[in-house]
Parts: structure tokens; sequence; C-alpha cells
């Protein structure tokens, strides 16, 4: 599924971050929104969200700048594809 | 590292019988106390007329539309204690309980509603909104997966593991194993964690299962994209080759004992490309992964996987941190040399250590992608390893259904057991484990440190022409034993 992936400012509290994901999650096109670990030990992946939305590309475009519009966002981004190395045999 | 064409017909977009109904989060009290009320007799409880009322006042339309029998089941997306079926209105209730607590904010009070065939799900999804207890409606994506790989002799068949002759195990003689492991000083990986982030392993493999301290397979926000089996084999092979069970008198050997720690972050719904249906990383899953072995102070990770996509941000900060906390990370070159070796990610990260395949006479394998950022080659032609005991495809070739849609159609089966593949995912895991003996032999080294010693100790093969670095191999070919000497 589709994801928009951004990262929380250092400085950023737990409850904007909450609070950052509830209104998220109650936009149109976001199927859900979560922190990448929950409960993580180590600074950084305690503030490394994603958000889950359907396939309309124009709504993640929209979408994206809206995440970076609230409070505490460092970076949004959509993760490049990924797949096994292609094999010629 | 995929090389696009064009696809075919138009995909289906979406599920033809499903919806996610998300019920308005101030409904949970009242959810809650349908489940207590109710008890565990759900059938018979269903039948009180109270149970019917106390259902319906959750999410009127959806209890309407049960009642006129268009639903056919409802599935929380909440993680529920057991999978025992139970009336759809309870599986809306139970949506807001996950494991017997208050599930997350992610998927408290979220199902996926499956209708009846004769249902038109747009219209379903419009009742749906138009009910004020429902927060949201949304229909399903269709997502597919990618293959690889020689298909199965025998398509299908289960043959009896077929230990491959000790004669056929050129790479570790390539790689100087056997002495490497018989020199003075040499440590065993016993206690060196190394991550395999792949397509997930065969847990009960007779030649792995020693070996494997731990496995994480589940999408963390839906279970159902991802389960444990390794479809593709493509993991299970690569984990072999760092670390089958050695002299036990089956199979293959791995190149070390280390403890493997095993992420699947392929989705196990494939997507088409051009003329096929493949397997992709999931985003999630590929970071979630990267953010698990960053707390989990992993030591080495191996990495065959790529795309020509450079690193989101997330990705990019994932990495520097793993590099900073001194974990080597292990990387494929990528085979599309045949169309002019696009630079693939994450291998081309500052810092993670490239790698590239050789093959038997120690020339570059003609798919081997070429570049400045390689570090090392290592065999990765014609390499037995572990595949899961039971059957698994790379993929589907494409059929098309009646209205001229493609859909997933034969399977293009792999070998269960053991097989020799081609490719350099099969090169880059004898380089993490080789550092994983490094770190055993040295203690926590990292990525740069080990990159040298890798290419200090590297052979320098005819293809180089004299040259100490070059774009197919680096400073050369993996030398296990000049290594750790």
């Amino acid at each position: 599924m589709p994801s928009i992936h951004f990262t929380f400012t250092p400085q950023s509290t737990d409850e904007e971050r909450q609070t950052a994901l509830g209104a998220l999650r109650a936009w149109p096109g976001v199927m859900s929104a979560s922190l990448l670990k929950p409960g993580a030990k180590h600074p950084l992946t305690a503030r490394i969200a994603y958000a889950i939305v359907d396939d309309q590309a124009a709504e993640i475009d929209e979408l994206m700048s809206r995440i970076r519009a609230l409070p505490g966002i460092e970076s949004v981004s959509v993760p490049p594809r990924r797949g096994l190395p292609r094999t010629r045999s | 590292m995929i090389k696009r064409r064009p696809s075919g017909a138009p995909l289906p977009e979406y599920h033809d019988d499903l919806l996610v109904v998300r019920i308005q989060p101030d409904l949970a009290s009242a959810a809650r106390s349908i489940l207590t009320t109710i008890g565990a007799d759900y059938v018979g409880a269903m039948t009180r007329p109270e149970t019917v009322a106390a259902t319906s006042a959750v999410a009127p339309a959806l209890a309407s539309m049960e009642r006129a029998g268009l639903v056919r089941q409802i599935t929380p997306l909440a993680r529920q204690d057991s999978p025992t079926p139970v009336p759809p209105m309870i599986a809306v209730a139970r949506s807001f309980v996950s494991n017997g607590r208050r599930s997350s904010g992610i998927v408290s009070g979220a199902s996926v509603v499956q209708l009846q065939p004769t249902v038109d799900a747009e219209e379903a999804g419009r009742r749906l909104a138009s009910d004020p207890h429902i927060a949201s409606v949304s229909r399903v994506p269709i997502r597919y997966a990618c293959a690889t790989k020689k298909q199965a002799r025998s398509a299908g068949a289960h043959a009896l593991a077929a230990a491959p002759a000790p004669s056929t195990m050129w790479n570790l003689r390539k790689i100087d194993w056997q002495r490497a492991r018989t020199a003075k000083g040499f440590a065993e990986a016993t206690h060196v964690k190394v991550a395999v982030l792949d397509t997930g392993i065969d847990v009960d493999h007779p030649d792995l299962k020693q070996r494997i301290a731990n496995y994480v397979f589940e999408h963390p926000d839906n279970p159902s994209l991802s389960a444990e089996k390794d479809i593709v084999g493509h993991g299970t092979h690569v984990a072999g080759t760092i670390s089958a069970t050695i002299n036990n008198q089956l199979g293959i050997n791995g190149i070390c004992q280390c403890k493997l720690w095993i992420w699947k972050i392929f989705s196990d719904q494939p997507e088409l490309f051009g003329n096929t249906f493949e397997y992709y990383v999931d985003p999630v899953m590929y970071q979630r992964a990267l953010a698990d072995c960053l707390d989990e102070n992993v030591d080495v990770i191996n990495l065959s996987i790529g795309g020509s996509g450079k690193p989101d941000a997330a990705e990019e900060q994932l990495f520097n941190a793993l590099l900073a906390n001194d974990t080597i990370v292990v990387a494929a070159m990528g085979n599309e040399r045949q169309i002019g070796s696009p630079i693939s990610y994450p291998a081309a990260i500052q810092d993670v250590i490239a790698v590239g395949a050789t093959q038997l006479n120690d020339a570059v394998a003609n798919f081997s992608n070429r570049g400045n950022h390689i570090a090392v080659a290592a065999p990765g032609v014609s390499i037995w390893s572990t595949l899961p005991t039971y059957p698994g495809q790379f993929g589907f070739e494409v059929s098309v259904d009646a209205n001229g849609n493609p859909r997933e159609g034969k399977p293009m089966r792999r070998e269960t057991d053991y097989d020799a593949w081609d490719g350099t995912s099969m090169a880059t895991p004898h380089v993490a484990a080789a550092a994983a003996l490094l770190v055993a032999k040295e203690g926590r080294v990292g990525p740069i440190r080990a990159r040298r010693a890798l290419q200090r100790s590297a052979d320098r093969v005819p293809g180089m022409n004299g040259q100490q670095t070059h774009p197919d191999y680096g400073t050369g070919r993996l030398n296990l034993r000049r290594l750790l000497r």
C-alpha cells in the first residue's frame, strides 16, 4: 500500500506527535497513521512515523503538503520502491 | 534496480467485495460494554433482543446491511485473541479491542467488511458513509508483488532434500573458507547478530532452524499482508549462505554460525510488473525492520535488495543512525549490467559495503552492476543454498480475465530444499558472513574499518588489469582467510 513517511523534530513532544497523528487519521485518504516503532528505544526511531494512504497520486501530494504544515514535522517523503535484484536466468 | 517495462491492460484498482469501515471513536466504550454483557456465548447472545439493539446502536447502517444478508464477513483490523469466527456485529464491537486490550489508535474501530458477491461495493460504501456512527469508509486497493530466478525443474513437486555434492560448493573454496576456519585465532560468530532483511525464512528448514534467533514477519498494521512463509525463497537462500549449519551431514555449509535475526520485508501480495506479477518490499515493513536493527543493536545487516530511487528522508536517517552505531551494512550492487548498471540503493549509500558478483573463473558475472561505489566482489553464480521445504513461487505469469483485466496466472515455481541461484543477492551474504566473522574476531569494528579490512584482504583478479580498484570488482574478490589472518 502507498505510504507517506515523515519525521518529527527531536524537540517535538510526545503529546504533539500524538496530536498530529490523531489529526492525520481523520483526513480523507488516510487509512492509518502511526509511529514507525511505538516504544522505540532509539531517539530517532521514536520520531519516525508513517501514514498508509489510498493510491490516488494527487491526494498523496496534497497529503504531503498538509503533513508538512503540521507542527513539529521535520521531513516528509514517499519511500522509493525496493525489490529483489532482477536476475537474468 | 528493476527495469521498467510498459504494462499491459490497466490493473483493477480495488477489491470488488471489500471495504474498510471505521466506527466513530466515541462509540468505543459502547462497543466494549456490548462485549462485556454478551460474554463468550456470541451466537446465543445475538438472539437476545437487547444484544440486537445494542449492536445496532454502534453502527445502524452496518447492522441493517448485515441483517439484510448483504455482509459476508467482518474482520477487525486489531489483532484478536483467537481467530474464532463471531457474528459480524460482534466483530465490529471487537474492532475496538486487540488481544484483550484497548487496540492502538491506528486500527481501533476499524474493520474489513467483506460484502456478498452480488453487492455493489460503491453503493454499499455510500450507504455506510451516510451513517453518522461511521467515521470513514474506504475501498481496499489491490496490491501485487516480484520474481527472480530459475523455475523449478519439476513445477510443484516436492523432492526430498538433495544435498549438493561438496565439489559444487565452489564459492567456499574460492574464498578459502576451509583454511580460514582452521587458522590460528579463528573465532566462530556464535554471538554475532546478523540481520537478514528479505523475503522471510523457512523456520523449519533442517539446515537453518538452529541458527534462527529471531523472526519478524508481520506488517505492523495489517497482519494479512504478510504471513510467516517465505514464498519466494530468496531470504531462505541468503540465510543459508550466511549460516546454514556446518558439517551436520545435511545439505550445505554456511560460512559462519552466527545468530540469524530475520525480518521479512516483502508483502505477500504480488504487483504487476510488465508481463509478470512480482513481489516487492513493503516500505513500512522495511523501515520498521531498520528501526528494529537499530534498537536491537545488530552487528551486521544483509540487504540483498535494491531500487534506483534515492533514499527518502526516513531511510537515509535510519542508515545514518545504523552506521553511526557501528552496524556493518552489506548490500547488493544489482543485476542490471545489461541495461547499463543503473545505480542501486541501498548499495550506493555512503559507507554501505556494496558487493558485486563473480563467477568460477573470477571474472565479473555478466549481470553484475558496475560502479565506483562497489567495495568488493564475491561468488555469485551457481551458488547452492537452502530453499524453503514447502513449494512457492517467484511470482505469476499474467493472464487476462473476462473483462480484459490482467490477473495472476500460472505461478513461476521455485525449487524446494536446495538449489543453485545466481545474483549479486547471492554474492552479498558471503561478505555479510565474512564481516560477522571479523566482528567475532576483533569486536564491533564498525563499517569503515570493516570495509577497509575487506578491501585490503580481497584477491586482485585478472579482470582488474592490475588496477587497485575497479568498477566491476572494487578491490577484488573476497578472501576470507586473508581477512581473518
